[in-house]
């Protein structure tokens, strides 16, 4: 280690312990060990106030400081390491990558500090300059390349300095820049170009999308008045819209839209029966022969005057298309919410208060009423918590843990019968009403089985929560989590009936791919009358009640849970049916739009702000797994039905028995005895299959195997590390000692005499790694004072511990 | 926006494009939002300095607790008032599009009411009442508060939160980036 490392360290650590002013370190002090155990703190001297607030003394220093800094300590250490070394890691790993490397907060933390951002004294100008000089010694952000000029920008933008600051900063480096302009070659140039216009069209599409965003205002509103809990229910509202917006263009441009062109060119225009205003809630009648069903689509191809369009492969790939982008789409959002709220965040210790304090406040909250609620609801939430750290963790009697485990358990079954005799009425009930084949009950069966389905989506839930209160769980967000996983359990019985049963009995129904379209259709209109409208006459109605009749009631509460998983619910009858029905779409569009309104005037009008706080982002990213594994059931039971089910007479795959026939002898124009038919008969034999089924549980071990190696890695590594911050924390302290702090503590005569002696102890000491031995090494550390030299103290301390660190290193491996 | 186009040149758009998280048309719309706190000065001097007061008048600054110092960190001159390069700063940070460690960087900048760079017991006294508003925790409640925010936050024992173990914590809350933002 140079001097000038020796330096910069001793400097470093000037300026942290001229902020603590407690010594740490004091001979004085010879409790220095039971004080770390007990109130660390200097600003809790004592126990008295305690004492006085009636709370006993000999508690204290066990459940209140001793458990949780013995429990934690470990945790503590290892978040204390992370926080010494991430700087360093950043630079190792970041500096590959050019984008990222000035823009460590480490550098831009120099440049501010050595231009003293936090005298006000200086002018801008003067401030400007010191930065303006600092950034340009840094030789990569000086050339004239394209990528340093972005890199210049970014770090400028990252900077934590007023924008007129900026604004000069960069007409230096602009100057400064030119100045040391030397010709580029024709290629730079071009590259130079390039880089330009690709990031002018990203600006310009950043401004798009900034144009066109929908319902800018309205969210904005709700934000405001509800903070950003609620406005996550509209945002995730405001993607699927999106989403079925695209889906429904594509729908309309590929599919609706040749067939009603074919249907002029045929004059094949319904004609065989006439409309009613019953069939908009039936879906049957006048609907069942137009382009709403799969059974309308022409097996034919269409002549245009050109080119001739077939509208089977139209329809196939435009499904086959929506369905996998918007699986894709999904699984992408998917992992990138589950990566930021639980990979990158995980390992966490607990950081309850700092986060009710640093994270706490909504600041997108714009009104005086949402405030106030928040202020109130921050100050209950530190109150609850509080009031459990206090508290005595009290430990659960054996009786007590068997009845919850018990009632837990009976719960459970209580639920899954529910579900099970939900799914065999359901059964029964549409078995019902398909042996009624007669027109005039069937449709009004269908339209009472909708309403059925739709009373049960609206009360179980509620079932769900009431039961849940009793189960006696002690974290109410698993409480929650239970709760969502059960509805969505309900979500799955219901429709996975409603399509079971179509499957089975689909060999003797006329058409049934229209029948099925024709029970979603139903599905997501009656869905929308009762938690639409419905919902939204029962709040407005709780509020009224509310305002004039009795005011201890309380306005209804947002409830996102309930709400978002209703959209959820909404969007998977819309995947399960948009195959059947490509116009079902439009319906799908129309009614979020509508809905959107309703919800909106709603929350707005009828509705307070719940009290409690939302923490937004895992549960959002528990939503979208939810709705990942919806559609990716639904994409498997579309699997099914293309290989094993056999199409209907109608339809545009009606003249192949199975929909994947048509991929392999339409397109492919595969023939029976074609080589491919051969291969994929033999890849399909049990032999091969097995021999296929071991290879792949040989990768999976395989990559298992790796899997808990890494983990043994990372556990090596993770300890290494907590040596070296042990290591480097030491060095700092004892630096920070030296220089500094010490000159103030007069030693006693006797350990003057022979410092020699206590430096020994001292290394033997600093040997044995372990996390708590802090007091063996500070009083060796103290007398090192005795060299008053500071340089060559720090010389001599340095090599010790270099010395020291080489040999815990050896040790190690 | 047309309105706003005429008092900037295209120079200095593209300067406040490269230099916030906001495209050109955000930086017009922003300017809108600054010229309707006051709109006669704004209208002679587009680049005038409003005092604190005005700029509390913008609806999300003027509830937060936290509203005077935002100003005060942001203003270049460091008591408060802001020109409009000082608003549309304060816009850029809060956005969408500024990464974490800005929005962490601002914060602690926020929070350290002595400016010392560190959060002290002091600071987070103020913290926390300025949080809890209009209700009170009785002294014990606090200091036992403040004391668990140090034993959890505070890597180093200092008695006080330096930025590194400030960003810490914040970088491991998935929920800072979307509540320290405000929308345009």
């Amino acid at each position: 280690m140079s001097d000038r490392d020796i330096h910069e360290l001793a400097n470093f650590g000037r300026r942290r312990s001229s902020y603590g002013h407690r010594p740490i370190f004091n001979v004085e002090n010879p409790d220095y060990g039971i004080q770390r155990v007990g109130p660390a703190y200097s600003d809790v001297p004592n126990n008295a106030p305690y004492e006085q607030a009636g709370y006993s003394q000999d508690y204290l220093p066990e459940t209140n400081y001793d458990s949780l800094y013995i429990d934690d300590g470990r945790l503590n250490h290892y978040h204390r390491t992370t926080s010494i070394h991430r700087n360093v890691f950043r630079d190792n790993n970041e500096s590959s990558d050019f984008r990222t490397f000035p823009l460590s907060l480490e550098n831009r933390r120099k440049w501010m500090f050595s231009t003293g951002y936090t005298m006000s004294r200086t002018t801008l100008e003067e401030r400007a300059n010191n930065i303006a000089n600092c950034m340009e010694q840094d030789g990569a952000l000086m050339k004239n390349t394209p990528e340093s000029e972005l890199l210049r920008r970014e770090a400028l933008r990252d900077m934590p300095q007023s924008l007129t600051v900026k604004r000069i900063i960069k007409k230096k480096l602009c100057s400064s820049v030119n100045k040391r302009l030397k010709p580029i070659s024709c290629y730079k140039g071009l590259q130079y170009n390039l880089s330009m216009k690709a990031s002018k069209i990203n600006n310009w599409f950043k401004s798009l999308t900034y144009t066109f965003e929908l319902w800018y205002s309205s969210l904005k509103v709700i934000e405001g008045h509800f903070g950003s809990g609620v406005a996550t229910y509209f945002k995730y509202f405001r993607w699927l819209f999106i989403m079925n917006c695209l889906i429904t263009m594509f729908a309309l441009t590929f599919i609706v839209f040749p067939q009603l062109l074919f249907d002029y060119f045929t004059s094949n225009l319904r004609g065989n029966s006439t409309f009613a205003v019953s069939d908009i809630f039936t879906g049957e009648g006048f609907f069942t022969n137009t382009t709403l069903y799969y059974g309308h689509y022409a097996k034919e191809f269409v002549n245009f005057r050109i080119e001739k369009y077939s509208i089977p492969y139209a329809y196939f790939f435009t499904m086959l298309g929506m369905y996998v982008v918007s699986f894709i789409v999904l699984s992408f959002s998917m992992a990138k919410s589950y990566r930021r709220s639980f990979i990158e965040t995980r390992g966490g210790l607990k950081n309850n208060f700092a986060y009710k304090i640093f994270c706490g406040w909504d600041y997108s909250i714009a009104t005086q009423e949402a405030a106030d609620l928040k202020s109130s609801s921050i100050y209950h939430e530190l109150k609850e918590l509080l009031g459990e750290s206090l508290k005595t963790v009290k430990r659960m009697s054996w009786l007590q843990k068997f009845y919850t485990t018990v009632l837990q358990i009976v719960c459970n079954f209580i639920i899954i019968f529910l579900l099970g005799g939900t799914g065999y009425i359901l059964w029964l009930l549409i078995k019902q009403q398909h042996s009624n084949i007669s027109e005039d009950t069937s449709s009004s069966i269908g339209v009472l089985l909708a309403i059925i389905i739709n009373l049960i989506m609206l009360f179980f839930p509620m079932i769900f929560s009431f039961i849940v209160q009793y189960e006696d769980y002690k974290n109410p967000r698993a409480a929650l989590y239970i709760t969502l996983l059960r509805t969505f359990l309900l979500k799955v019985v219901v429709v996975g009936v409603f399509i079971a049963f179509w499957l089975v009995h689909s060999r003797n129904e006329n058409c049934w791919e229209t029948s099925i379209g024709q029970h979603i259709y139903r599905l997501i209109l009656f869905d929308f009358v009762f938690s639409v409208i419905v919902a939204a006459l029962v709040e407005g109605l709780c509020f009224v009640l509310y305002k004039k009749v009795w005011k201890n009631m309380g306005a209804p509460k947002f409830d996102i849970a309930r709400h978002t998983l209703q959209l959820m619910y909404n969007q998977t009858l819309f995947w399960v049916g948009f195959y059947f029905s490509p116009l079902l779409s439009v319906v799908v569009v129309l009614k979020l739009w509508l809905s959107w309104y309703i919800r909106r005037t709603c929350v707005l009008y009828f509705c307070e702000p719940s009290s409690k706080s939302w923490r937004s982002s895992q549960t959002q990213t528990l939503f979208l797994i939810l709705s990942f594994l919806s559609l990716l059931l639904v994409l498997i039971t579309f699997g099914y039905i293309m290989v094993d089910v056999q199409t209907s007479n109608c339809g545009p795959f009606s003249e192949y028995k199975y929909v994947y026939e048509m991929v392999l002898i339409g397109i492919f124009r595969l023939e029976q005895n074609n080589i491919f038919w051969k291969i994929l008969i033999y890849l399909t034999k049990p032999g091969v299959i097995a021999l296929i089924l071991v290879g792949m549980c040989v990768v999976v071990y395989y990559f298992r195997a790796k899997a808990v190696a890494q983990k043994g890695m990372v556990n090596i590594l993770r300890e290494m590390l907590l040596l070296e911050a042990k290591d480097k924390e030491f060095l700092l302290k004892t630096i920070s000692k030296v220089t500094e702090g010490q000159w103030q503590y007069q030693l006693p005569k006797h350990e003057l005499s022979n410092p020699y002696e206590n430096i020994n102890e001292l290394w033997s000491a600093g040997n044995v790694v372990d996390i708590g031995n802090n007091e063996d090494t500070s009083s060796g550390s103290d007398n090192l004072l005795d060299y008053r030299s500071t340089q060559q103290a720090n010389q001599s301390l340095l090599n010790k511990e270099k010395r020291r660190n080489n040999v815990v290193h050896r040790k190690k491996y | 926006m047309g309105q706003g186009k005429s008092q900037f040149s295209e120079e200095e758009l593209q300067d406040y494009e490269d230099l916030t998280y906001f495209t050109k048309k955000e930086v017009l719309y922003a300017h809108q939002k600054f010229k309707s706190l006051a709109p006669e000065k704004v209208g002679h001097n587009k680049n005038a300095k409003l005092p604190m007061t005005k700029i509390l008048q913008y609806p999300e600054l003027g509830v937060n607790p936290f509203g005077d110092r935002i100003c005060k960190v942001f203003s270049s001159s460091h008591d408060g008032d802001c020109t409009f390069e000082d608003f549309l700063d304060m816009m850029s940070v809060f956005s969408d599009a500024a990464p974490k460690a800005v929005k962490a960087e601002h914060a602690f900048r926020i929070f350290d009411f002595d400016g010392d760079d560190m959060l002290g017991t002091s600071d987070l006294r103020q913290v926390v009442n300025r949080l809890i508003g209009s209700n009170q925790l009785s002294e014990i409640e606090m200091q036992h508060l403040i004391q668990k925010i140090l034993e959890e936050a505070d890597l180093d024992d200092d008695g006080a939160l330096s930025f590194a173990e400030f960003e810490h914590i914040i970088d491991k809350s998935s929920d800072f980036a979307s509540a320290f933002r405000i929308r345009l």
